[in-house]
């Protein structure tokens, strides 16, 4: 009896090893802004006068995907194809294997910031009313048009809003305290020793095929610092009394049709990485580092004009 | 071995045997020369809403589909002109069929006896541009799918049928199932007089006769807004789908009174009185 549980207990442990050749791999890698991405043109609505701010804080989301391949021939800045245009008017899929983004529209409690918050840009409370209060002079305001001025009455109104107790459970906020009373600070991008902003991303389960490649953009913030990446009739439903409004979302076919969201000043990678091994357990094999899968987001949409 | 495990070998040794005795047979139908299995019923014309309101009768058009040949699909495929507006696409197979009410507290006198299942069919729709129809209409059924192949040789289905019918909780690509209406709208609005195709694939024919009938139209405007003007695309919207067996231009008349008598919500005194066109009494 004591040989047959041992045998099993072998059996069942060495199970646990087994490999299922999925065509799916997950990957890790880098992506890397230019300053130029972080810097904000700030007017003053009164004089007109414009003032240059480079802040992490102006990062717009960053929106990956794994393409075919990468061409400048349909759109003029690098896009991926495209299968066949299907409907008039509505450029063709590109059929991507897979995607992700650094950072995703967060709802801060407030309609007025519907799609305007980005996860892993703001650290704090007083970092968003910072921001929109004071750098950009677009104050922030409640459902009863009055100017949000306390990090305080912001934190109570959230809590509130959502049942929370806590700073860690709003995910658009990167500085909180842990469970274990540490100080948490994960903000997306890091500046470098060049000056560019860098940051981690993970793209999930996508599906392997040799030579595709990873694109993407950065949606850079209007004039009012919205994002046209984000649709403000999707999303949760808030309905108390007249405060009735969406959350707001992503369209939901971003890295499908890129065109359609594409506006000049965004930035888009020009050189895509290039996944060189020749199947899924390969590149499972070579075991790449964050580093080692490194785009660059640094072709300014427009500048071709 | 003792003599309860051979008794109980024995016993699953001749159970096992007696489940060879089961063939099914009677849940397969023999194609009907009379009535072909895949069916090409050429161009129809969409109606007008007033006259599917007024003159419902004159506008659908009343089909027969025969069971088609042992694998491979059948179905009746139809055409029709783009608007350039929205048109609503319709089929009504029959029968009609119910859910048995077997609640204990609080059942439902109307449905206290089963369907007859056996005199129910479904028929499935799809509609798309005829130039993505891939099947040769009248001989092989199709459909609306093509594929795309990327430059690194991945092939992608791209779906052409415009067909969507929402199911529960607005899931699209969802159908009516047996014996129930099935409708969807389709925006001409990008292709005006452009030739669309209508695809309606049999998913079963009924048992009793091997032969499935069904009532059509396509109507001009949104499925919605008809549903509203003719109070709900329901069962009865398209009466009478059964046909006479010898004479398809008048309704099978024992059905025609089940179908109303349902619409009536007076199931349970019409099924006492014709037991034979319901099942058994819970």
């Amino acid at each position: 009896m004591r040989t047959l549980v041992l045998s099993l207990a072998v059996v069942a442990i060495s199970g646990c090893t087994f490999d299922e050749h999925l065509p799916q791999v997950d990957v890790r890698g880098t992506v890397v802004l230019p300053r130029e991405a972080a810097v904000y043109t700030v007017v003053d609505e009164k004089t007109g006068e414009t003032e240059e701010v480079e802040d992490v804080r102006a990062i717009g989301p960053v929106i990956l995907g794994v393409f075919p391949s990468i061409s400048s021939d349909d759109f003029g800045y690098p896009h991926p194809e495209m299968g066949p245009i299907i409907v008039d008017g509505t450029p063709g899929n590109t059929y991507p294997y897979g995607g992700g983004t650094v950072g995703r529209y967060d709802f801060a409690c407030f309609s007025d910031l519907s799609c305007r918050i980005v996860t892993g840009r703001f650290k704090t409370f007083e970092d968003i009313l910072d921001w929109y209060n004071i750098v950009l002079d677009d104050s922030v305001v409640d459902e009863f048009g009055q100017v949000v001025d306390s990090s305080e009455y912001f934190r109570a109104y959230c809590y509130e809003l959502f049942d929370f107790t806590t700073d860690r459970e709003l995910s658009f906020l990167s500085e909180y305290l842990d469970s274990e009373g540490n100080i948490v600070s994960d903000l997306d991008f890091q500046q470098n020793a060049d000056g560019d902003y860098s940051a981690e991303f993970d793209l999930w389960q996508v599906t392997y095929e040799p030579d595709m490649k990873i694109w993407g953009w950065m949606d850079s913030p209007s004039e009012n610092f919205t994002f046209s990446t984000c649709d403000l009739d999707r999303g949760q439903q808030n309905v108390e009394y007249s405060n009735d409004y969406y959350y707001g979302a992503n369209f939901t076919d971003l890295i499908n049709f890129p065109s359609k969201y594409i506006y000049d000043g965004d930035f888009t990678v020009q050189e895509p990485y290039v996944f060189t091994e020749p199947d899924a357990d390969a590149f499972r094999a070579a075991a790449l580092t964050a580093s080692d899968v490194s785009v660059r987001m640094d072709y300014l949409v427009g500048s071709e004009d | 071995m003792t003599i309860s495990k051979a008794i109980l070998s024995i016993s699953v040794v001749g159970l096992t045997l007696a489940a060879c005795d089961r063939e099914g047979r009677t849940y397969l139908s023999e194609p009907n020369p009379d009535y072909p299995g895949v069916q090409e019923l050429g161009e129809m014309a969409v109606s007008d809403l007033t006259d599917f309101r007024n003159s419902r009768e004159d506008v659908i058009y009343y089909g027969r589909l025969g069971a088609a040949e042992p694998g491979t699909y059948g179905g009746a495929t139809l055409t029709f002109a783009g608007t350039g507006g929205e048109v609503c696409v319709m089929v009504d197979p029959e029968a009609v069929f119910w859910n048995e009410s077997v609640s204990a507290q609080s059942p439902t006198e109307n449905y206290a006896y089963q369907d007859n299942y056996k005199d129910d069919g479904d028929l499935d729709l799809e509609v798309g541009l005829t130039a993505y129809y891939t099947g040769s209409p009248g001989y092989e059924m199709g459909d609306f799918a093509a594929v795309y192949e990327d430059s690194l040789g991945n092939e992608v289905r791209l779906e052409f049928n415009e067909c969507y019918m929402a199911g529960y909780g607005g899931l699209p690509d969802a159908h009516g199932g047996r014996g129930a209406i099935e409708y969807c709208t389709i925006d001409t609005s990008v292709h005006p007089g452009k030739s669309y195709t209508v695809v309606l694939n049999t998913f079963s024919v009924p048992l009793d006769d091997a032969m499935v009938d069904y009532a059509f139209a396509i109507v001009e405007g949104a499925c919605n807004d008809i549903a509203s003007s003719v109070g709900g695309l329901t069962e009865c919207t398209m009466p009478a789908e059964a046909r006479d067996p010898d004479d398809m231009s008048i309704p099978y008349e024992p059905f025609e009174s089940l179908e109303t008598a349902f619409c009536n919500n007076n199931l349970f005194e019409f099924c006492t009185n014709n037991p034979q066109l319901c099942g058994d009494e819970d």
